[in-house]
């Protein structure tokens, strides 16, 4: 896949979730969330040291794929879904540091808090706060 | 032919010719809107009529998305209780049947607006992912994966597409009210 075009899609996104456009909900995975667009999805995943969980197609030899794994280990992982559910792309944000991209890099770990706090709970906890702020008044 | 000759003395002398010729016109002067409105009347008719061939197709593909939701959900909690019975081979089975209902049902109802597509694209994700990881735990010999953990993304599924159920039954009421 083409890094500059996954270069694009990570602005369009930040852009996107910055105009209230996304809704993030819950990831298979505990440090996982994603957002559902008509026809494809994306997910954020946070991947902690020593994790191995690539699929063993990735890379067309051994020596690619345990590559392609050690660029995805700890970190912020961004993967997209085509229709059916498949993987069809993924970008880390370590990925993008290493080739010099510091700016998306930092978008990737934006948009990671944002789902973070758009699903995993937070955005209700300050609901609330507010809720019981305005009726105490 | 006498008879012949004072017709025509006849009708020379009073213009009925002048007269036949003035009905003529008149009747052809109000005959031509007659017939453009009924021409117009005809059309308005035909386009009633698909309008309303439209707007029935688009009810029975509303009523046929919402029961194979139905459907869908009711399966949904099927698939729950399999995994609360660690039956990985029907819950496999189900994943990849679940799935497919849910992509026929978006290919299908082109009513469905970018949200509710959204809404099903998001269980699609799920179910292939779940099913994705499965299939690797079976792989690796295991067999089973977090079923709290699978159960509870369900959970949340059944709840999203419950409310896309209820949104469209709602919208379908809106439309029969409304005429």
């Amino acid at each position: 896949m083409d890094a500059e075009k996954l270069g694009l899609l990570v602005d369009r996104l930040a852009a996107a979730d910055a105009a209230g456009k996304l809704r993030w909900a819950r990831g298979i995975n505990a440090r996982a969330y994603q957002a559902s667009f008509p026809s494809s999805t994306v997910i954020l995943e946070y991947v902690p040291s020593g994790s191995v969980l690539s699929d063993p197609g990735k890379g067309s030899t051994v020596n690619e794929y345990f590559q392609s794994e050690i660029k995805r280990a700890e970190g912020i992982v961004l993967r997209v879904l085509d229709e059916f559910g498949r993987d069809v792309a993924e970008i880390s944000a370590r990925e993008l540091e290493e080739a010099g991209d510091l700016q998306r890099a930092a978008l990737i770990k934006q948009l990671y808090e944002r789902a973070h706090y758009e699903a995993g709970g937070e955005r209700v906890i300050d609901e609330l706060l507010a809720s019981l702020t305005s009726d105490s008044r | 032919m006498a008879w012949y000759e004072a017709l025509t003395a006849w009708l020379a002398d009073s213009r009925v010719d002048d007269v036949v010729g003035f009905l003529a016109s008149v009747l052809s002067i109000i005959g031509v809107p007659g017939a453009v409105w009924q021409a117009w009347r005809a059309r308005s008719a035909a386009q009633a009529a698909e309008a309303a061939s439209r707007d029935a197709l688009s009810k029975l593909t509303t009523l046929r998305t919402m029961t194979q939701l139905s459907a869908v959900l009711q399966q949904l909690e099927e698939l729950k209780a399999f995994n609360r019975l660690r039956a990985a081979s029907q819950a496999i089975e189900r994943y990849s049947r679940l799935r497919s209902s849910l992509v026929e049902i978006r290919a299908r109802d082109h009513a469905l607006n970018d949200e509710e597509r959204g809404v099903l694209q998001q269980t699609i994700a799920i179910l292939a992912q779940l099913e994705r990881e499965l299939d690797r735990a079976r792989e690796r010999g295991g067999g089973e994966i977090g079923f709290a953990d699978a159960n509870a993304r369900l959970s949340d599924e059944l709840d999203r597409l419950s409310e896309l159920l209820a949104s469209l039954e709602r919208r379908s009421l809106r439309t029969d009210h409304g005429r």
